[in-house]
């Protein structure tokens, strides 16, 4: 079995770089593929827009949301993804600069799996990313693809 | 006998026994009573002992007749049972016709005499009525026409005696009120109820109106036949006019503070997402500054050299900085508008707790922590952690540079107060400067030797006054340093700050 794509909603391109790097820098080697907004997320999800004609069995093994996004934000991406039956099991975890608690409540309360700080600290990143990728690409059973789309 | 007493005016009652003039004095009031002593079975004397013992004929005189071959040992008894006078059979009547004479003069001038103190005290009653000025007395008849009107009658209503006796005061009632037909239904109650009370508006002769009360009382004679009605009314406009005045003040009073606190939320609100765009946009221009230094050390890093990576390092530490002094402004911003809570909250393991989280930073130094047991306050719980965060965290890095140390948390009283405090044998302060302690930024040391943002103990600051109470320091140089506060939250006071 091959590794599946993680996909990174994030629109900040330097956050984007440094992110692509705390995963290599572990070892990570999944496919990424990068929304620059939350939009662009749900276009990819559901093969819609740029991504009209994707392959729908083909689902990321994990998504890293940020909150803060142009056009959609990250809570509503949450949100429309849990709704849907194709999304509705896929682990998602929230990356993100917020550290008020109403957002990681509501973050929560949307059906995240997991809330993640992103540090100043760019050392302290890279371990974060360590770990959330050992437990959620690497010990975490997932969810089994659906035969048919 | 009754030709002797016959007179003008007179009018005589013979009785046949002595039952016969229990009853008519049952019936009437007489001048004077001639009793013969000897009668069939109830004889005089015990006759006069009866009529003495009603109220109303205890001071009828008695002239007992009898025979005169009477002992004087009856005359006595007769006189002792409340007879006035004894007359001999066969009576001689002049003697008779004087006595009766005198008597039947005597009551008519006591009669006269009564009659007139009931019209004085009628007089004196009517005359008091009539100058009260504060009330308007009347009296209505059955159908509720006026029949008097005092002088405060005219005072509150405007109307003259001459201008409204006879007349119904349908005059004085508003057109609403006269429409809603309510004079009748006040007489009507007060015919039923036997009394009623009104507070409304009325009409004054002039049009202006008057805020009246109004008691109604009807009036019933003897046989309980309706006579009329007394009514007695007040001008309470002055009263209405200052407990409505109080309410239009209430009212915009109330208002203010709506639009106050709209105010406080709407800046509490810019508070907020400013403090959250600060949380967001502030830090990711960080991360990228710290990411990217690292990614060159790590990547060039033996292109750089020894200098090189110096100022890349010294890069670094300053955004760990900036990030720092961002959390804790946001700490500070949140410490004020966080909504409180107000529930019991045990310091002494609050305290316990966060040694035990600085002892684990670390777990190489030599801290003897002294926390007393059982101090439990009054307060919210997440800002009261913040607090003793702020100040063990504070005596945690000013003991840092001695081998052995101790920490002690505590209650003393001042002032009848409880003062919890934090005590250390750190590196403590000159108290020429303990003015600047509490404030945002003001730092006492240089972060050469103790780091910080100095916001710390602005944020102790304003937890304690958000909880009503004060905190203060006591110090010097070398000989560590006391932080106290104390907790002031009365019973049933709002916290200080504003709740969302």
């Amino acid at each position: 079995m091959t590794k599946r794509m993680i996909l990174l909603v994030e629109d900040n391109p330097d956050d984007e770089a440094l992110t692509l790097r705390a995963l290599k820098q572990n070892k990570i080697q999944n496919e990424v593929v990068v929304a620059r907004d939350g939009a662009e997320a749900l276009d990819y999800l559901f093969a819609r827009g740029a991504y009209a004609g994707r392959d729908l069995r083909v689902m990321p093994q994990l998504i890293l949301l940020d909150l803060k996004l142009p056009k959609v934000d990250g809570l509503e991406v949450l949100q429309r993804l849990r709704a849907d039956p194709r999304t509705a099991h896929l682990p998602v975890v929230v990356l993100t600069s917020s550290r008020e608690g109403r957002d990681v409540i509501e973050s929560y309360r949307h059906g995240a799996n997991s809330y993640i700080l992103k540090p100043v600290d760019f050392a302290k990143f890279i371990e974060a990313v360590r770990q959330l990728g050992l437990y959620w690409l690497v010990l975490n059973e997932p969810v089994p693809v659906p035969r048919s789309a | 006998m009754e030709t002797i007493l016959a007179g003008p005016g007179r009018k005589i009652v013979k009785a046949e026994s002595g039952e016969d003039a229990l009853r008519h004095l049952l019936q009437q009031d007489f001048a004077l009573i001639l009793l013969d002593v000897r009668m069939p079975r109830l004889d005089g004397f015990e006759t006069a002992a009866l009529i003495r013992q009603r109220a109303r004929s205890r001071y009828t005189p008695i002239i007992f007749l009898s025979a005169v071959d009477t002992m004087d040992a009856d005359v006595f008894r007769g006189l002792s049972s409340g007879a006035v006078d004894y007359l001999f059979k066969p009576v001689v009547p002049q003697v008779l016709q004087t006595k009766v004479s005198v008597f039947v003069d005597l009551f008519r001038l006591s009669e006269q005499l009564y009659q007139q103190a009931v019209q004085q005290s009628e007089e004196r009653f009517r005359l008091f009525v009539e100058q009260v000025q504060d009330y308007a007395i009347i009296l209505l008849d059955s159908t509720g026409l006026v029949q008097t009107w005092n002088a405060g009658a005219q005072r509150v209503t405007g109307y003259t005696a001459a201008e409204i006796i006879g007349q119904s005061l349908i005059c004085l009632y508003t057109q609403e009120d006269r429409a809603a037909g309510k004079r009748e239904s006040l007489l009507q109650t007060a015919r039923t109820a036997g009394r009623v009370e009104d507070e409304g508006w009325r009409v004054r002769k002039d049009g202006s109106h008057f805020w009246a009360n109004v008691v109604l009382t009807a009036l019933h004679d003897e046989a309980g036949q309706l006579q009329g009605f007394a009514k007695v009314t007040r001008d309470l406009t002055e009263r209405k006019r200052a407990d409505e005045e109080i309410h239009r003040l209430n009212v915009a009073l109330e208002q203010r503070v709506l639009e106050r606190t709209a105010q406080l939320e709407a800046a509490n609100k810019e508070l907020e997402s400013f403090s959250y765009s600060v949380s967001h946009d502030l830090r990711a221009p960080l991360r990228s500054i710290d990411g990217f230094s690292l990614a060159l050390l790590e990547d060039l890093g033996d292109k750089l050299g020894l200098q090189g990576k110096d100022y890349l390092r010294r890069v670094r530490e300053a955004t760990q900085r900036m990030g720092q002094l961002i959390d804790d402004l946001l700490n500070l911003a949140r410490v004020t508008r966080e909504e409180m809570r107000r529930e019991p909250v045990d310091l002494s393991a609050l305290a316990r707790s966060i040694a035990t989280d600085l002892k684990r930073t670390q777990p190489d130094r030599q801290v003897a922590f002294a926390i007393a047991d059982g101090v439990v306050a009054k307060g919210d719980a997440h800002l009261l952690r913040v607090a003793l965060e702020n100040l063990l965290g504070n005596a945690w890095k000013f003991t840092s540079k001695q081998p052995r140390t101790r920490i002690e948390f505590g209650v003393d009283r001042q002032n009848g107060t409880p003062a919890y405090f934090v005590r250390d044998d750190g590196a403590g302060f000159d108290m020429a400067y303990s003015g600047k302690l509490f404030g945002a930024f003001q730092r006492l040391h240089s972060n050469k030797e103790f780091e910080g943002t100095g916001i710390g103990l602005a944020t102790v600051k304003r937890v304690i006054r958000r909880h009503g109470g004060r905190v203060w320091a006591e110090s010097s140089v070398g000989q560590g340093a006391t932080f106290y506060f104390t907790l002031h939250l009365p019973e049933g006071s709002q916290p200080i700050g504003v709740s969302r």
